[in-house]
Formats: C-alpha cells, sequence, structure tokens
C-alpha cells in the first residue's frame, strides 16, 4: 500500500500536550524517499482542519509536536479531539505497511506513549479483537475512549460476559452510550467494574477488582476504541491500550 | 487435549492475544525495581481455553519454570509471577525473565508491572523481524533512564541492531541474545559517548530496533522516570 492510516485521539490543554512520532518504512527499500504525512484532527462534530506535512524520509524516524500543526491548540482545547494520521508516498511500488506511529502524551511530570488504531482501508466497519479488562484499585482507573472518526452515529454498547451452572452463555447489557459523527468520548468504568460478576482478586499488596467486558457492535471505519488507565491518586493517564 | 474446534483455528490480528502455536511474550521483573502480575481474560464466550501455558526462561534462555493453568472461566484472572522468578539469575543487576504465554483457545494477555506508589499495563512485546525494523521514541534528561528489553522467542542465538537517532548522530551498537533468551540495553550507558553526563535539556531521540533473524524478536521500552524522594515511575511502550 503506498498509504497508511492510524486513528487515535489526542489533548492539548495546560496540564498536557500531543506528540505525533512516525516512522514510514517499507522494510527492506532503504533508499530515502520523500513521505508526507497528513493529520486530520476533529471534535465536538467537526471535522475541518486538515494539513500535511512535507520533508519525512523513508526509513528516518521523526515526529511533531501536535500544536506546531495546528498552532490554534497553543490556547488549549477542552476535552479530547479525535485524530487520523496518514503516512504516504508518491513513489510507485513502494509498500508503507511496516510504518509504525507512536502517540505521545506528555505532561510535566512524565508521559504515556502508546500506538494508535490502524485502520484498514476499504473496509466499512471496525471489529474490536477480544475483550476490555478494567481495573479498579489503589493504582488504576479504567476508562473507555472510544474515537468515532465517521460520518455516522456509533451506538457503544458494552457487556458482561455471563456463566450460567459452569457454561458460557450470552451477555448482559451493562451500558450503552451514543456517539455523534466526529467525536471522542471517555466513560470512566468504574461503576461496571464495581458491578461485575468478577470476585475482587487478594494480591500481596491488596485487592485488586478486575472485570472483563465486550462492545457489542462494529465500529464504524475510520473509528478506533482504547482502554486508558490512569493513576488512581494523580488522575493522570499511565498506560493505554488500543483494543 | 481439547480437539481444536473452528473457532480456534480463526486468528487473531490483535497481538495481546495468545492462542494455540501464536504464543504473547513478554518481560518480566521483579527485584528490585517492581513486581509483575500476569492478567488474562478468554476472548471467546463460545471458545473458553481450557489450559493455558506459561514457559519462563531466564536471560540466558534456560527454561526456569513451566506452569499449565486451567482458566476456562469468563472472568479475568490475575496471577503474580514473581514466586515463579525465585530461581532466576541476576543479569545487567536485575532479576528477569522471558514469558511465554501459550493457550489452547485465544486469551488476551497483558501484564501489570507495580511499584509501592505506582503501576502500568503491558500489552505483549512487539516483534521485529528481517525486513521489519522497529523504532520507539525516547526522551534523553537528568532522572530518566532508558531500557530497552529484546527477547529472543526462537531457538536459535539472534543479532540484534540497535540504532539511536540523536540530531544528525546515528550510532549503532549490534548485540547477540541468547536463544530464548533476554538482553537489556540501557541506552544512556551503550550511547554514553553520545550524550553529556548529566544532561539537563529535554532531548528527543529514536531508537530504531533491526535484525536480519527469520523468527521474530520481542521488543519494548521502558522508561524510569526518577520522581523527588527517590520515586520511580515507569513507562512503557510495546
Amino acid at each position: 500500500m503506498q498509504s497508511i492510516t492510524w486513528a487515535t485521539f489526542c489533548v492539548a490543554n495546560s496540564l498536557a500536550r500531543t506528540i505525533v512520532h512516525f516512522f514510514p518504512s517499507s522494510g527492506t527499500v532503504t533508499a530515502p524517499y520523500p513521505a508526507v504525512c497528513k493529520f486530520t484532527l476533529f471534535s465536538q462534530g467537526e471535522c475541518a482542519k486538515t494539513q500535511s506535512l512535507e520533508g519525512l524520509r523513508l526509513s528516518q524516524p521523526d515526529g511533531v509536536r501536535l500544536e506546531d500543526v495546528f498552532p490554534f491548540l497553543r490556547d488549549g482545547v477542552s476535552g479530547m479531539m479525535g485524530l487520523h494520521i496518514t503516512l504516504s508516498t508518491i513513489q510507485p511500488r513502494i509498500d508503507l505497511s511496516p510504518s509504525d506511529c507512536v502517540v505521545e502524551i506528555a505532561s510535566r511530570s512524565h508521559s504515556v506513549r502508546f500506538h494508535p488504531k490502524q485502520l484498514e482501508g476499504g473496509k466499512e466497519a471496525v471489529t474490536v479483537d477480544g475483550p476490555l479488562i478494567g481495573f479498579d484499585d489503589q493504582f488504576h482507573k479504567s476508562s473507555l475512549v472510544v474515537v468515532n472518526g465517521a460520518e455516522s452515529v456509533f451506538e457503544a454498547s458494552l457487556a458482561w460476559p455471563q456463566e450460567e451452572g459452569g457454561e458460557a452463555s450470552e451477555v448482559k447489557a451493562a451500558r450503552s452510550e451514543r456517539l455523534s459523527p466526529w467525536t471522542v468520548e471517555e466513560f470512566p468504568l468504574q461503576k461496571e467494574i464495581e458491578e461485575s460478576p468478577t470476585d475482587p482478586f487478594e494480591q500481596s499488596w491488596g485487592n485488586t477488582r478486575a472485570a472483563s467486558l465486550s462492545l457489542g457492535e462494529e465500529m464504524p471505519a475510520g473509528s478506533a476504541c482504547f482502554m486508558m488507565y490512569r493513576d488512581a491518586t494523580t488522575k493522570l493517564p499511565v498506560s493505554v491500550v488500543a483494543v | 487435549m481439547t480437539e481444536p474446534n473452528v473457532a480456534q483455528k480463526e486468528e487473531s490480528n490483535d497481538s495481546s492475544v495468545a492462542q494455540n502455536g501464536t504464543p504473547s511474550h513478554f518481560w518480566v521483573s521483579t527485584y528490585p525495581y517492581f513486581q509483575s502480575t500476569l492478567v488474562l481474560a478468554p476472548v471467546s464466550t463460545e471458545n473458553l481455553p481450557q489450559s493455558v501455558t506459561l514457559k519462563l526462561f531466564d536471560p540466558d534462555g534456560a527454561p526456569l519454570n513451566e506452569v499449565t493453568l486451567s482458566c476456562n472461566v469468563l472472568s479475568p484472572a490475575m496471577f503474580e509471577i514473581d514466586p515463579f522468578l525465585e530461581g532466576c539469575k541476576l543479569e545487567s543487576g536485575l532479576k528477569h525473565a522471558h514469558l511465554c504465554v501459550d493457550s489452547d483457545a485465544p486469551v488476551k494477555s497483558f501484564v501489570r508491572y507495580h511499584t509501592g506508589e505506582s503501576a502500568c499495563i503491558v500489552p505483549p512485546c512487539i516483534s521485529a523481524v528481517d525486513g521489519l525494523s522497529r523504532f520507539f521514541p525516547l526522551t534523553v534528561s537528568e532522572g530518566r533512564e532508558n531500557l530497552f528489553v529484546v527477547l529472543n522467542t526462537s531457538d536459535e542465538k539472534a543479532s540484534v541492531r540497535c540504532r539511536l537517532y540523536r540530531g544528525n548522530r546515528k550510532p549503532e551498537h549490534i548485540l547477540s541474545v541468547p536463544a530464548r533468551g533476554v538482553r537489556l540495553v540501557s541506552i544512556e550507558s551503550v550511547f554514553r559517548e553520545y550524550f553529556e553526563a548529566g544532561e539537563r535539556l529535554i532531548q528527543q531521540c529514536y531508537v530504531r530496533i533491526g535484525t536480519r533473524a527469520d523468527q521474530p524478536l520481542a521488543v519494548q521500552l521502558l522508561e524510569r522516570n526518577v520522581l523527588e524522594g527517590d520515586k520511580s515511575f515507569f513507562s512503557l511502550v510495546s
């Protein structure tokens, strides 16, 4: 493929800013062919901001502060925004699928870095792989970040898997949220973890509650989900995992 | 041993899903930094794993422990790894090992590292193979340490090229990782001539990990941020 796209969320406020790192690569081709990175920013139902960054080279890692691409972010924006990142090259027969991208949410005291969700071209829907695992204890508070980067409404339905008589059975609805097009929402999962049928785990350092949740429906193309784990004391994000 | 059914044969693209013949690889450590806890959850309600096998190898690749878990329930399961690392040797001043998780049905797996003050969730290490290099952004400054973890998932010794990108400079370090073993690369030590002692300014650098090996290596970056009062905060990319 001559282009590759990822979806992620980002922040720009007085506490944290976003840095996007990318590695345009075609695997075995080592010639420094030029590449372009396109950023599409969206939030609160609007998708009007697209910028391109030129001057990238194949096999040369690079990065950019998002506020340098979109200067209005220096004033700060409340809440989360969605971002599509597309790497492309005009060189024919160059396959960019080995390329990689890492998003960094940097605050004064620390950074959290994670891989955004790679979008598969030509697909109308995205399937969420496997369960969402949340924790609630002295270390972590868990939340689900849903990025709806599509023109259609997405109904996020969370459910607990249920067992009856030792056998797996149907899932039980836990929560349903409606996301407008081009929006990003963070849903704390404390209540769902507390009410899950799992008993707390006794660890050497104390008890922890863990819950497995499933996201019922396929997501529209251009969308992504992330599990975010915040420090229970400072509330700062410490780990983010694309699901 | 149960016969694999149709659902078991369907392969997941998610690297955090271990399933028959496609194990997940983790780096686990205990003394002196943090404790490690493995978290497992079945992927499908219709295909629960009957057994999950954990294989632990010491840093030189010697088998350390092998445990088979029965976890045919839908709820997540958590296992503290420290008791399985009792006999592990010290390497690079750390007690650490390579954990390989395999299952007879798809199972999602994570490791949680926790100190007395903080914890972080770590998906399985990402793989690097001939033709697929991996890159990691890292921040170099006073009070930060960057440690690269390289796991060899094959039965052959592997050679790994670790290239630092700092401005226009691109020094390279080559290391050898024993079969099934682990090696740690301290970026600040290996490339010390490219950093000034007690560097105060925050510098953005990149590291690229490549190999000519046909069998994948598993890699991750661990950043230790030393805070006030000797407290440490760990951040990972994998």
